[in-house]
């Protein structure tokens, strides 16, 4: 795919979502304030829970939901081969994610010591979920809501899985669920019937 | 070689049918203007046509490409404009001139200067309609597929898309008539 189809449809669809950036930056700094006297492991299930959540919405926002026909119809009557569609559309909940860790994770650094696994847990629990979350937006009825309930049970799974092992099997469970996510949605997307 | 070749192409959902079997052969530079049953017919018939939407049974075929399994070949060759409205996601046409050239691949500075003399010969025509025009014609398709154009915007679509073989589809055989001198009832 060429870079610069990328870079417009990224940069397309993050401008438009600029309140909801606003809004998962400004709800992950408040729980992180609030819990700023928390030990560790409630930090990172916060973290988890806000930061996945608003990945989740992020994504299920990016199709079908009528918000961008105009742009849905450009992409998809353009010559671009659904995984590569679906990459470009991923970023976005990408972005989200990003703001709200980076918002979360700064101001509880303000108030106490933020270790580096903690940071990489919440970040791979919350982009795995967002991930997951994708091709819901695609799927309707049974399946779309069976992709939601993945797409929260993935931080869920991440964060008892980082109780109990060390902090690389996690990482690599949520690379895993991310990576045949993101797959599947390339393949609706390439199949995609805009009715 | 026909530039839009349908085999029995029809749609169906829900055991209903909602297009029935289409058969046509559409030549390259050649116009074409299809009546369907209604508008949902019409508006699915040039989906189908533009290789955006998989018959459930027949088959299309753009420049003898398969949507199915080469949709990046047949989205280089069709252009597609929808009937409806559509909300405005960009701020300008500018900005959607540039969207669809970088998605096409297209040099941005080029694609506005020829986005604007497209718009220029289109005077008069709604900009709902105009800039889906425009932004079509932008990648220079082979294949032009218009879903229920109005009978008033002929003159000027058949001037800016000359060159292009144009399909359109239409509610009633009347409205098709009056689009183009082929119609072919449904």
């Amino acid at each position: 795919m060429r870079a610069a189809a990328t870079w417009a449809i990224i940069t397309t669809r993050v401008s438009k979502e600029r309140r909801g950036l606003l809004i998962a930056a400004c709800a992950c700094g408040l729980v992180a304030y609030l819990q700023r006297y928390d030990d560790a492991s409630a930090r990172l299930s916060g973290c988890l829970l806000f930061a996945a959540l608003a990945g989740v919405v992020a994504a299920l926002l990016q199709r079908g939901a009528g918000r961008f026909r105009q742009i849905e119809l450009c992409e998809q009557s353009a010559p671009l081969y659904g995984r590569e569609l679906a990459r470009a559309i991923a970023v976005v909940p990408f972005t989200v994610v990003t703001i709200a860790l980076a918002a979360y994770w700064s101001v509880a650094q303000a108030y106490s010591h933020v270790r580096t696994e903690e940071v990489l847990l919440s970040a791979f629990g919350a982009y795995a979920g967002a991930l997951v979350a994708l091709p819901a937006a695609v799927r309707k009825g049974a399946a779309r809501a069976l992709y939601v309930v993945a797409a929260c049970a993935v931080p869920l799974l991440c964060f008892l899985t980082s109780e109990k092992a060390p902090v690389l099997l996690p990482c690599l469970l949520c690379t895993l669920f991310g990576f045949v996510a993101l797959r599947q949605y390339g393949e609706a997307l390439a199949r995609y019937d805009p009715l | 070689m026909a530039l839009l070749e349908m085999r029995e192409a029809a749609f169906r959902r829900g055991g209903q049918s909602i297009v029935q079997p289409i058969t046509l052969a559409l030549d390259e530079g050649a116009q074409f203007a299809f009546a369907c049953a209604d508008e949902r017919a019409a508006a699915l018939a040039a989906l189908m046509a533009a290789g955006l939407l998989a018959p459930t049974s027949g088959c299309v075929f753009v420049a003898a490409f398969d949507p199915r399994i080469q949709p990046v070949q047949v989205k280089r060759v069709a252009g597609y404009v929808p009937h409806e409205a559509l909300p405005g996601d960009f701020d300008s046409f500018t900005q959607y001139i540039e969207f669809r050239a970088a998605l096409w691949g297209l040099p941005r500075a080029q694609s506005i200067v020829r986005a604007r003399a497209l718009l220029a010969h289109l005077d008069g025509v709604h900009e709902a309609f105009a800039h889906p025009l425009v932004g079509a014609l932008l990648a220079e398709p082979r294949l032009l597929v218009l879903d229920r154009p109005q009978a008033a915007y002929a003159a000027q679509i058949r001037t800016v898309a000359r060159g292009c073989a144009i399909f359109s589809t239409h509610a009633s055989a009347r409205d098709a008539e009056r689009f183009a001198e082929v119609a072919v009832p449904a």
